[in-house]
């Protein structure tokens, strides 16, 4: 059954190239663009696109623990694992290759639309695609450890570039449209959308913490999260995150580099358009 | 506003809640076995476990317990709600099932979804009643 609504789906993606299922043109996802930050400037007035790459940390109903996460940002803890990643980086293959051979997109394009497979790319994936194809094993877990280090390490060299995914294409559109959806329907026993905790209540307390604003998701991860550390491990990818926050609201999550949330992810980096990147960050 | 601080204070006068002390969600493992059904409905109240209303709102009572953090600011402050809710089977409802009046609103449908018992609502509508 499973399997049958999978297929279902994957025939409905690949569908929408050629049909009118649900389309949503090039034009509105600008003035999606454009509500979407303008919602969040109004919101916290002060801050400029570029603050939200901090997360959490940029809004003012944040700024009682700021300093904190300012002075931990100044001598991160994951230095020695950020050195370790540029290692694992240039750490030949057995073809002599290394992962610097990769043929990766700029990280601030990412999720990247494939119009020959009707797939989105991710760094993630492509990192994985790039050790099968060179005969290396392939990273299994792709939420955190060693693939979140290297995908932090990646993206890293890009900081400061702009957030600028391409969704020119109607396929692409389509991902964008089920990420969006996804991002606005409630679910779980708590039924709570995303936007409901980080569009209309960002800046908000739940209890003690600060819910954080949707504009930014993304951009400073995979993160060092103090909770993660507590446990053990660390580091995450957004998909991580992602699964975590669906567990919150009492939903079933989906699988890390599954369509939903690659879908997801496509969606919040649209978002971010103009937003620079800031990996890794210190999340708590 | 004033209405209902007014309203409040008028209440405070016939209702037990002022008297109360109040547990922490620590204390209310000892304090529910006192059988009293208003203390009952604060602590499935303030529970995280269960009813974890102070993840969204303050509640005004007084003393409030030392070593209880604050709600948060996500809906309304729960104060005078005799005076907001003057049929209780409205604020039941409300929280039974948020979303007939509001289908967009943040607060989970507790009885609906079965995130309460139907005992555990009416516990806490019993204590809000009195505040």
């Amino acid at each position: 059954m499973k399997k049958l609504v999978s297929l279902a789906f994957a025939a409905g993606i690949a569908m929408v190239g050629a049909s009118a299922v649900q389309a949503i043109s090039e034009a509105e996802i600008k003035k999606d663009i454009e509500e979407f930050q303008g919602f969040f400037l109004k919101r916290f007035p002060g801050l400029t696109l570029e603050d939200f790459s901090d997360g959490v940390n940029a809004l003012p109903q944040y700024a009682h623990r700021r300093a904190n996460w300012e002075i931990n940002m100044e001598f991160p803890q994951f230095e020695p694992e950020m050195d370790k990643a540029a290692e694992e980086w240039a750490a030949p293959f057995q073809n002599g290759k290394s992962l610097a051979d990769c043929d990766l997109a700029p990280a601030q394009n990412y999720p990247v639309f494939d119009a020959a497979s009707g797939d989105l790319r991710t760094v993630e994936g492509d990192i994985n695609a790039c050790l099968k194809a060179n005969g290396e094993e392939v990273i299994k877990n792709v939420k955190r450890g060693k693939m979140a280090r290297l995908v932090a390490h990646y993206k890293s060299q890009f900081n400061g570039e702009k957030m600028a995914v391409d969704y020119s294409d109607p396929g692409a559109q389509a991902w964008y449209e089920k990420g969006r959806q996804f991002y606005w329907a409630k679910r779980g026993q708590l039924n709570f959308s995303c936007a409901d905790c980080h569009v209309h209540n960002s800046g908000n307390s739940a209890r003690g913490d600060v819910l954080s604003a949707g504009l930014g998701h993304g951009v400073g991860f995979p993160v060092w999260r103090t909770k993660w550390q507590v446990a053990g491990k660390p580091w995450g990818t957004i998909h991580r995150r992602y699964g975590g926050c669906n567990n919150q609201v009492r939903a079933d999550g989906f699988k890390a580099q599954g369509e939903e949330y690659k879908a997801l992810e496509f969606y919040e980096s649209v978002m971010n358009t103009g937003v620079p990147l800031k990996v890794p960050s210190l999340r708590q | 506003m004033l209405a209902a601080m007014v309203l409040m204070g008028t209440a405070s006068v016939s209702t037990v809640a002022v008297a109360m002390e109040w547990p922490d969600e620590k204390a209310c493992g000892e304090a529910v076995k006192s059988g009293d059904k208003i203390i009952k409905g604060w602590c499935t109240a303030i529970s995280r476990r269960a009813g974890n209303c102070l993840g969204c709102h303050q509640a005004m009572v007084s003393p409030w317990p030392e070593k209880l953090a604050p709600g948060g600011n996500i809906g309304p402050p729960l104060v005078a709600m005799k005076a907001r809710f003057p049929n209780r089977e409205d604020l039941r409802a409300q929280i039974w099932d948020p979303t007939v009046r509001n289908p967009n609103t943040s607060m989970p449908p507790f009885g609906k979804h079965g995130l309460l018992t139907e005992e555990q609502i009416d516990s806490i509508v019993d204590w809000l009643m009195t505040i």
